[in-house]
């Protein structure tokens, strides 16, 4: 028995279906997308939309904080802030791009891959620069503030401490490390869930393409 | 600008298109009926940039195919069961050519999503060349890959279908 003996047979019955209404389709076109890609489109105009809200409250914080070192923190975040807010038009682009265009099977699955690899990494990439940012950086602002005599005196503070600074510092790198190890593993682990099994799944159908 | 009108009237038209791919895809109704929504959907979305330059159909299974091998559901688990709501009888059939076709289609479910498109599209009567165009594969990985589908649909039919 071979397919081509059966394809009136198997056409006959792949047709099968009851066909849907000019208004049950009507109604179908209101209701909204599923795909993976849908999904992603609308959790990053979400982001998008997040994003400009918070680079509003960093820009008044960046020009009216009374602390000086919260001022250049929080310009530091609006440089973070455009970036993302760069990646984020870029990848709505691409979406839109993507949606709008109707290419074969392998450029379309390849065309997704790389617009979900690269917004995975560049989410871990941004995740792991706020660690320096929000802590390093942060400690070393507040610090030379404080030395200043502003607000922070930190100076009292190691005065204070005496002999058991070292103790002090091991347990805030200690604090550093595990925070930084934390927040790598938990990231990884959390993009992973979210795109990576989708991910090794559309590379085996360009695997599977590509084998002759 | 084309309207909702005007898509809706060539959908309702070519519409068994989506249903053989979902039909081919999909085991469970509602599953079948998600697919088919994310089809018409994702064929709304792209329906501006359609020029005429290929037939409605063709660019309608570009885009059933594209959306169907990319839509993953939650793996459930379950037993892939072919029941006769999935292929009605037909009153022209005999009983063993019945048999026959659901022996090929119990096969035909088993493929990966890549041969499900390509024997989806050979039964439908399409070209090397054109199926190449529409898997953005060349011609010749297509022969390629038809001579081994028949061979593995062969070799399980017999196995589902005793002569």
């Amino acid at each position: 028995m071979e397919l081509d003996e059966l394809k009136y047979q198997l056409n006959k019955k792949l047709d099968a279906d009851q066909p849907k209404s000019a208004s049950e389709l009507s109604v179908l076109l209101k209701k909204a997308a599923t795909s993976v890609v849908q999904k992603l489109q609308r959790s990053l105009r979400f982001d998008l939309l997040a994003n400009i809200l918070v680079l509003l409250v960093f820009i008044w914080e960046a020009l009216f904080n009374k602390l000086w070192s919260l001022r250049i923190y929080f310009a530091t975040f609006i440089f973070l802030s455009v970036i993302a807010l760069i990646v984020l038009i870029y990848l709505i682009r691409k979406i839109k791009k993507l949606n709008n265009t109707v290419l074969p099977v392998k450029q379309n699955l390849e065309q997704i891959y790389k617009i979900i690899s690269f917004y995975k990494v560049i989410c871990f990439r941004l995740t792991m620069l706020l660690i320096p940012v929000c802590f390093t950086y942060a400690f070393m602002l507040g610090y030379i503030e404080g030395k200043n005599g502003t607000s922070v005196d930190y100076s009292i503070l190691l005065q204070k401490a005496g002999s058991k600074i070292w103790i002090g510092i091991a347990l805030l790198l200690s604090f550093l490390v595990l925070l930084g190890a934390g927040v790598y593993y938990f990231t990884k682990w959390f993009l992973n869930r979210l795109y990576g099994k989708y991910l090794s799944q559309l590379r085996s159908l360009i695997e599977e393409l590509n084998a002759q | 600008m084309p309207t909702e009108q005007e898509f809706i009237s060539l959908l309702n038209k070519h519409q068994n298109i989506i249903h053989k791919v979902c039909s081919i895809y999909m085991d469970i109704t509602a599953d079948k009926e998600d697919l088919f929504q994310e089809v018409t959907l994702q064929a709304w979305k792209s329906f501006a940039t359609f020029r005429g330059e290929s037939q409605f159909s063709t660019w309608l299974y570009r885009v059933a195919l594209n959306t169907a091998i990319t839509f993953f559901r939650k793996e459930k688990k379950r037993p892939t069961i072919i029941n006769a709501e999935v292929f009605p009888e037909t009153a022209e059939e005999t009983a063993e050519m019945e048999e026959q076709a659901t022996a090929m289609y119990k096969a035909i479910a088993e493929l990966s999503k890549i041969d499900k498109a390509l024997v989806m599209l050979y039964i439908e009567d399409y070209s090397y060349h054109d199926i190449g165009g529409m898997l953005g594969i060349t011609p010749n990985n297509v022969a390629v890959k038809m001579i081994r589908i028949k061979s593995k649909l062969k070799e399980s039919t017999q196995k589902n279908y005793q002569f």
